[in-house]
């Protein structure tokens, strides 16, 4: 687990991969009972930490504008690292399903306890955030963000991802 | 921005009319292949955009020193055929930048990449008319600046027609466009 600093706040990240309680994991977050608040994000599409810190900060800003899209602060999370502003269709793509095994797992502010809560309530095997990489799908984040090889022939798939998670609301 | 990037290079905020506009425009232009500065951010309320801060010297400056110090030739070639190649796959792309000069292109340190900056007059035209235009400032601005470098719109133009498919309909009208000047209408 490490934690970022993103415009004066904490955000902290945590990597799991061969998760097998997904199906629980999205029940209690749908049900709002799951304790503490977490943002549970498909690392299939995270290739670096920068563009998670990016949304972060987008998502900073709506709440300390009170602009937020969707109901919470970290559905907000996962709802910017999406390159489309369509909000249910994001949230089922750039979060976790039933079968989702490989998990990032993002909470704001949170305090060590609370981290460590978290950690015990997934089943899974945590793993170092320089794995995101190795791990990211890039064909599936491609299609998602509809990066052309073009593209990645001036960019890293992390820079084209920070991209269009900036501009999205201008697209 | 208030974002620890842990090694990553600072940003740079700039404050816009038209933010949204020059957002889509450098998204374009990355999706045709040509380098920009990475947007970082975009404020809806504030009109500012961040972007990734490229480190470098703008070939303004590089050809400058040129003028004192001697041309590189190797280098200058390099540039530009960087910029004709750069230009083309901008202009296919049905983008035209508005402001092609030599202050907005960036030679990254390191890479040696050309980056182009600046898209806040940049629009989206498939007029041949337009992109002669925009090559017809970069050749003004060239010959205002850097006269002692030789002729390097030559051989930026040279880079254009390799890269660029429709380059004969540009080239036409860039005769036209360098007989009367800018603009169309000639009202005096």
């Amino acid at each position: 687990m490490k934690v970022f600093e993103v415009d004066g706040s904490a955000l902290s990240l945590a990597l799991f991969t061969d998760v097998m309680n997904s199906n629980e994991l999205l029940d209690a977050m749908q049900s709002a009972t799951l304790e503490p608040e977490v943002a549970f994000l498909n690392a299939s599409l995270v290739p670096d930490v920068f563009p998670v810190l990016v949304a972060a900060h987008k998502t900073l800003l709506a709440k300390s504008r009170e602009t937020l899209t969707t109901r919470t602060l970290h559905s907000e999370l996962v709802y910017n690292y999406s390159g489309s502003k369509h909000i249910s269709e994001s949230l089922k793509r750039c979060g976790i399903s039933k079968d989702s095994t490989y998990v990032l797992v993002a909470r704001f502010d949170a305090s060590l306890d609370e981290m460590k809560s978290i950690e015990k309530l997934i089943n899974g095997k945590e793993i170092d955030l320089e794995e995101l990489e190795g791990r990211a799908n890039q064909a599936q984040i491609q299609k998602h963000y509809k990066i052309s090889g073009l593209e990645l022939g001036i960019s890293s798939l992390a820079n084209a991802i920070t991209c269009r998670i900036a501009a999205r609301d201008a697209l | 921005m208030g974002i620890n990037q842990d090694g990553k290079e600072g940003s740079l905020i700039l404050l816009k009319q038209g933010a949204e506009a020059e957002a889509r425009c450098v998204a374009k232009a990355r999706c045709l292949g040509v380098s920009t500065p990475v947007l970082y951010a975009l404020d809806p309320v504030l009109h500012t955009l961040t972007f990734e801060y490229v480190e470098g010297p703008a070939v303004k400056e590089i050809f400058l020193d040129f003028g004192l110090n001697g041309v590189n030739q190797e280098l200058m070639n390099d540039v530009a055929a960087q910029i004709g190649y750069t230009i083309g796959k901008l202009h296919d792309g049905g983008l035209i930048h508005g402001d092609l000069t030599t202050s907005n292109m960036l030679l990254q340190n390191g890479t040696n990449q050309l980056v182009l900056i600046d898209f806040g007059l940049s629009f989206m035209s498939t007029l041949p008319e337009d992109k002669a235009v925009d090559l017809y400032v970069l050749e003004r601005a060239l010959l205002s600046m850097h006269s002692s470098c030789g002729n390097v719109m030559d051989q930026i133009l040279a880079a254009y027609r390799k890269s660029s498919k429709q380059w004969s309909s540009t080239w036409n009208k860039l005769a036209q466009v360098r007989q009367r000047g800018r603009k169309r209408t000639m009202v005096g």
